[in-house]
């Protein structure tokens, strides 16, 4: 009894309790209200609404926990019920709780509240965090610049809820000075707020204030529209639509009358950390993302990667070629000394010669793998693609177009599909025909099988050549494309940069595993069926493979391969590689490694191939048309056969004139 | 300050995030709550982040080079003819 009697006895405070979602507003009211709570739902909406009362000196505080909110525009039913309640019940009081560790994105919501007329007090919850980030607020700064009460707060720990407490007392009976620093629209728009002010003043209902009104309008807030629109007789709506039409932009002013409010309030009240990770970053990217600079640079960690993947990859790819391919080969020939003939020739020359070869680049994977996924965690990826853009930009390609383009270096069928970002058909076109000369992981496991045979310690230098080649390629023909076909359009972009971070070797790990295994599988089905296959061919049907259906077959290729010194195997290989490109690792395994008896198949094709010829094989290999796969997205993807044949006989084309040229280039340097 | 970045974009074509930020003098975080206003206004669309749902049929999918993308904006014809007004 005497509880309530005292109870009535004290004046009551209605508080409204406002901030975006997760800054601990429900732990404040919590902390403030206690067991007083009462839960219930806004009238007519399914949105909790939550109420509680808390005693403080003479005052019972009726706090109300309005609904987490990012702003006060009528984007959603919280927002709405926010600034209703605010604007309708006009509490006595309004405590905005921010995070102060993402200060910019909270002070928005500030900006908006303190237009309502409503006094504002902001309790900046969360400060422990922001000093875990290093960063350092100078609250009685931002209270100045604000002029409004700003409360420190760590919420979960219940510091600063007195302070908070006294704070809503201090402004209830104007002990606090409250001038609220409001944010002003644009200065080229602040005559348009005026005109639209004066054409609604005498008509703006209560409670509403002709102001906040005006700035709704110039936002386009669909909510306010109506309801002046409703309001207005039809001639001033027609003044005021009128303004507003001619002005749709106007909302960019409003807005950026905000941001420049809260660049001023951050910059005077946060000093952030000098060093660390920004710093780092900020450093690095002078260079790495330096227009020259950046470029020279992805090509030398190009050249690593390749260097790395030869220096190491090579000789550990020799030894398992030597335990696994002949090993096992020499172990089916003890073990299976009375089987058929043909049982051990499908066994030794298609599996194990074909698919087992193919296996033994799973170091070299691994490395690529390893390297890829190493830069990609610390962040250079990023950086690559930007340098590519900015590149790309300059010989008049599509800038949007790198990032599938990007992604060819893994697949072309993803990359192709990718290209669907690319809004402008055209543009989109231009991409999707240009992706078969990025050289996927397949064209580079061909290259890092060759390059050693016939290159030995220029390896790593030949294959950087050849992709550098696939992309000077891909930029002519992107410009002659462009040219002949479409016209160059204008683009531009944003792109987010992560910072750089030391690299997580279990994420990397994971990641690389990941990628083998796929590749394994790959191999057990795909590369596997057509080793098998080609195999048969090259049995029957004499079991001699001079004789064979595939060698008839291949000899009449002889002619067109000649010109580019391919003799009817290497031919036949490059057939193959249209079902998967290690396919023609695996028939040149079989098609040579049959010939010299199995076994030793290096050293049969640098017997047979001649380095002018293994270097031709490689252009046309880099440049000829893509896998099955790819041609089958091309032609889904453009939904034309039309350009899918233009892009065969395009890459037929520049596959066969580079295969020539190499030919005779290397006829005169390498022999 | 929302023409201002719509301005430096168009202008230069391929920008990052920060050096826009450094261009103005803020943080990322208030640049990106920019971006999102600007988005929202249609002046600028954020790019697909991930591979297409259709890469599940490429049997190399898991082995792609590039599996996480960050963020890119383009300007819209919208944003352009803005900037080139402002």
């Amino acid at each position: 009894m005497m509880n309530d009697n005292l109870l009535r006895e004290k004046k009551r405070i209605t508080v409204a309790l406002t901030g975006q979602p997760n800054v601990g507003k429900s732990t404040v009211f919590n902390i403030m209200t206690g067991l007083h709570q009462h839960v219930g739902n806004w009238p007519g909406k399914t949105v909790e609404r939550k109420e509680g009362t808390c005693k403080f000196n003479n005052y019972v505080f009726e706090i109300v926990d309005l609904p987490g909110t990012y702003s006060l525009t009528a984007n959603s039913i919280e927002e709405i019920i926010a600034r209703d309640f605010i604007i309708k019940n006009h509490p006595d009081v309004v405590v905005a709780v921010i995070n102060a560790a993402n200060l910019e994105r909270n002070l928005y919501l500030v900006a908006e509240l303190i237009l309502l007329g409503v006094p504002v007090i902001v309790g900046l919850n969360m400060i422990d965090v922001a000093t875990s980030h290093k960063m350092k607020i100078e609250y009685k700064v931002l209270q100045t610049a604000l002029g409004i009460p700003v409360i420190p707060m760590i919420a979960t720990k219940g510091v600063g809820i007195k302070k908070l407490l006294k704070s809503i007392e201090e402004i209830y009976e104007e002990k606090f000075l409250y001038k609220p620093k409001i944010p002003s629209i644009r200065e080229d728009h602040q005559e348009v707020l005026e005109k639209i002010e004066s054409l609604i003043e005498n008509e703006t209902p209560e409670p509403y204030k002709t102001k906040w009104i005006a700035i709704k309008l110039l936002e386009g807030d669909e909510e306010i529209t109506k309801m002046m629109k409703e309001k207005l007789d039809e001639n001033s709506w027609k003044n005021v639509h009128e303004i507003l039409y001619k002005h749709e932009d106007a909302y960019l002013a409003v807005a950026s009358g905000r941001y420049d409010w809260i660049g001023r309030l951050t910059r005077a009240a946060i000093i952030r950390p000098k060093v660390g990770q920004v710093t780092i970053t900020r450093i690095l990217d002078n260079i790495a993302t330096h227009p020259f600079w950046g470029f020279i640079i992805l090509i030398c960690i190009l050249g690593l990667i390749f260097w790395l993947t030869y220096s190491i990859g090579a000789p550990l790819q020799n030894i398992l070629d030597q335990y696994l391919v002949q090993g096992s080969s020499n172990l089916i020939m003890e073990k299976l000394i009375g089987a058929p003939n043909w049982f051990k020739g499908l066994l030794i020359d298609g599996v194990i010669g074909g698919t087992g070869t193919v296996l033994t680049f799973i170091p070299i994977f691994l490395i690529f793998f390893f390297i890829f996924g190493f830069l990609e965690d610390v962040g250079y990826m990023a950086r690559a693609a930007y340098v590519m853009d900015r590149f790309m930009h300059l010989m008049g390609l599509h800038g949007k177009s790198f990032l599938p383009l990007f992604t060819g270096f893994g697949c072309n069928v993803p990359a192709i599909m990718g290209s669907r970002i690319v809004e402008s058909p055209k543009a989109r076109l231009l991409t999707i025909l240009l992706t078969p000369l990025i050289p996927c992981t397949a064209r580079m496991a061909v290259l890092t099988f060759i390059t050693p045979i016939f290159f030995g310690g220029s390896a790593a230098m030949v294959s950087w050549g050849l992709v550098a080649l696939s992309l000077v390629i891909l930029v002519i023909s992107g410009i002659l494309i462009n040219k002949i076909f479409f016209k160059w359009e204008k683009t531009a972009f944003i792109m987010e940069l992560p910072l750089y971070h030391i690299p997580n070797l279990k994420t990397i790990g994971i990641s690389m595993l990941n990628k083998t295994k796929s590749f394994l599988v790959r191999a057990g089905t795909l590369i596997l069926i057509v080793s098998i296959i080609v195999w048969l061919f090259t049995t029957l049907p004499t079991g001699e493979i001079e004789t064979s259906f595939l060698a008839t077959f291949g000899k009449y290729l002889t002619p067109v391969g000649r010109i580019m010194g391919f003799d009817w195997r290497m031919m036949l290989a490059s057939l193959t590689s249209f079902i998967a490109k290690e396919n023609s690792i695996s028939t040149l395994n079989i098609l040579y490694g049959k010939a010299n008896g199995g076994g030793g198949v290096d050293l049969a094709l640098k017997k047979a191939i001649s380095p002018s010829s293994a270097l031709s094989f490689l252009v046309f290999q880099m440049l000829f048309i893509p896998c099955v796969a790819t041609v089958a997205t091309i032609r889904k993807e453009t939904n034309s056969w039309k350009w899918t044949i233009f892009n065969i006989v395009f890459l037929l084309v520049i596959s066969t004139i580079g295969g020539i040229i190499a030919y005779q280039i290397g006829n005169i340097f390498l022999t | 300050m929302l023409n201002e970045i719509l301005k430096i974009v168009s202008k230069k074509g391929s920008n990052s995030l920060q050096d826009i930020a450094r261009k103005l003098d803020i943080n990322k975080e208030l640049l990106l709550q920019m971006i999102e206003d600007l988005e929202r206004g249609g002046y600028l669309k954020l790019l697909e982040e991930k591979c297409h749902s259709e890469c599940e049929r490429c049997s190399y999918a898991n082995s792609c080079v590039i599996t996480s993308y960050n963020k890119i904006w383009s300007l819209t014809e919208k944003g352009f003819k803005l900037a080139e007004k402002s």
